[in-house]
């Protein structure tokens, strides 16, 4: 008597068994990825293009921004909306500059203003926080548009997706440290305007 | 000074606070601020080479994940050594224990499955070296080897996600089911003598090659198309 490849669970016949099981157990993860590949290729392909200016180059971040994806699944299965899309957004941001680094095309522009903030000094900071907290968070909001992209996907994903350093660090391919400094230099800066914009009225 | 700290630190939390409001409400913005979904699907179809690309990261992705979890399963049996061997042997007979074995394989094509029993057969007076491969896909290497008294097994992985696994087992008490589902069996003749070829239907599963030599079974699996599969099975030998 032969059983049926599904009766099979316990023997250890050949491994193959298991392996076909597995295979139709990440059916549901290959068929997610691609309903995402339906849903937002559109989306994808104009943020790639907006950086790469190369639909080729646009088309291997779209394909190379999926994988970064599934590997980020379970985490974004509990993301809707905006948030999904901003999510999405943000790894196929990501990518596209990384492409761009590696072709030794990175045409980011160093943002001046990063080496002025690490000159700021701490007893200023009590003077700055004492005028932010009087600001609403329309001000904060406006400040966080006004960002380098480097510094505002950090707050993005630290703010609105509560990841880790250790998480955002993988994610854009940088230290821990790089992470909290981005941070701290997007916070910096936020108080900054805040402060300048308060001066201004 | 104390107070001042603790109003720093307070001023700090709300600033957080405000901090991941504002940046939620700012995300919102930015993205509705890109165009629809459906009307950015329509301003950048998809074109074959896009789909072509994505298909094919896909499929070396999820081949990825399937080989670490059979790699997973080989060691899981491998580490059960005589419990492997008792397996392959009494629990299938458990099952066989009256039934008689022909000489040669005797097939059995199901509906969605292909049995293949193999013959009793003296027992292996030697015990199994190694297999040697004289025919390797190039980027192929080997990241297992077990070589137990009555299988050998050897597995090759690459870094675009193609897999191949070797064995050689006893063909005494042997069963071996074939999910035929995605796959086309057909017997060929081979260098080596008659073949059992289950060649894939679905460009994201796996062919597999399979022949006796005595009371031996070789059993050759990967993801290369048949002809590339045939040509490692004919360059295979056993030291």
């Amino acid at each position: 008597m032969l059983y049926p490849l599904k009766n099979i669970e316990s023997v250890w016949s050949f491994n193959y068994f298991e392996w076909e099981i597995v295979w139709e157990g990440n059916m549901d993860n290959e068929l997610a990825i691609r309903k995402i590949y339906d849903a937002y290729y559109g989306v994808m392909m104009k943020i790639a293009i907006g950086i790469l200016k190369d639909y080729a180059l646009a088309e291997d971040a779209v394909s190379i921004s999926l994988v970064k994806i599934n590997r980020n699944l379970d985490f974004l299965d509990k993301l809707t909306g905006y948030q999904k899309r901003g999510y999405i957004v943000n790894i196929v941001k990501n990518t596209s500059r990384d492409i761009l680094r590696k072709r030794g095309k990175d045409s980011v522009i160093k943002d001046v203003t990063d080496d002025f903030f690490d000159t700021l000094h701490g007893c200023e900071d009590d003077i700055l926080d004492d005028l932010i907290m009087k600001e609403g968070c329309a001000s904060i909001k406006k400040a966080i548009k006004s960002l380098p992209d480097k510094l505002r996907e950090v707050v993005y994903l630290f703010a609105v997706y509560q990841q880790s350093h250790e998480e955002i660090s993988q994610k854009l391919g940088i230290t821990g440290n790089a992470s909290k400094m981005r941070l701290h230099r997007a916070k910096q800066k936020i108080k900054k305007l805040l402060a300048g914009e308060n001066d201004g009225k | 000074m104390m107070e001042n700290n603790m109003n720093t630190t307070t001023n700090e939390k709300l600033f957080d606070a405000l901090l991941r409001v504002a940046a939620d409400e700012a995300l919102r913005e930015e993205m509705d601020a890109l165009p629809p979904d459906e009307e950015l699907n329509k301003m950048y179809p998809r074109t074959k080479s896009l789909d072509k690309k994505v298909n094919a990261v896909i499929k070396r992705e999820f081949r990825a994940i399937r080989m670490k979890r059979a790699i997973l399963t080989f060691t899981k049996i491998a580490a059960g050594i005589s419990l492997f061997t008792v397996l392959t042997g009494a629990l299938l007979m458990s099952v066989e224990a009256s039934r008689n074995f022909i000489l040669n394989a005797l097939i059995d094509i199901r509906g969605d499955y292909i049995a293949i029993d193999f013959s009793i057969g003296a027992m292996p007076t030697t015990e199994y070296t190694g297999i040697v491969l004289d025919y390797l896909p190039e980027g192929l290497e080997l990241i297992s080897s077990q070589s137990l008294r009555r299988m050998n097994t050897k597995i090759f992985a690459s870094d675009t996600g193609d897999s191949l696994i070797v064995q050689q087992m006893a063909g005494e008490h042997l069963s071996i089911n074939i999910d035929n589902e995605y796959m086309e069996f057909s017997e060929r003749r081979l260098r080596m003598g008659t073949a059992r070829i289950f060649e894939t239907v679905d460009e994201y599963s796996y062919s597999v090659v399979m022949w006796e030599v005595g009371t031996d079974v070789f059993k050759v699996t990967g993801t290369f198309d048949i002809e590339t599969l045939i040509k490692i099975s004919e360059n295979l030998r056993v030291n």
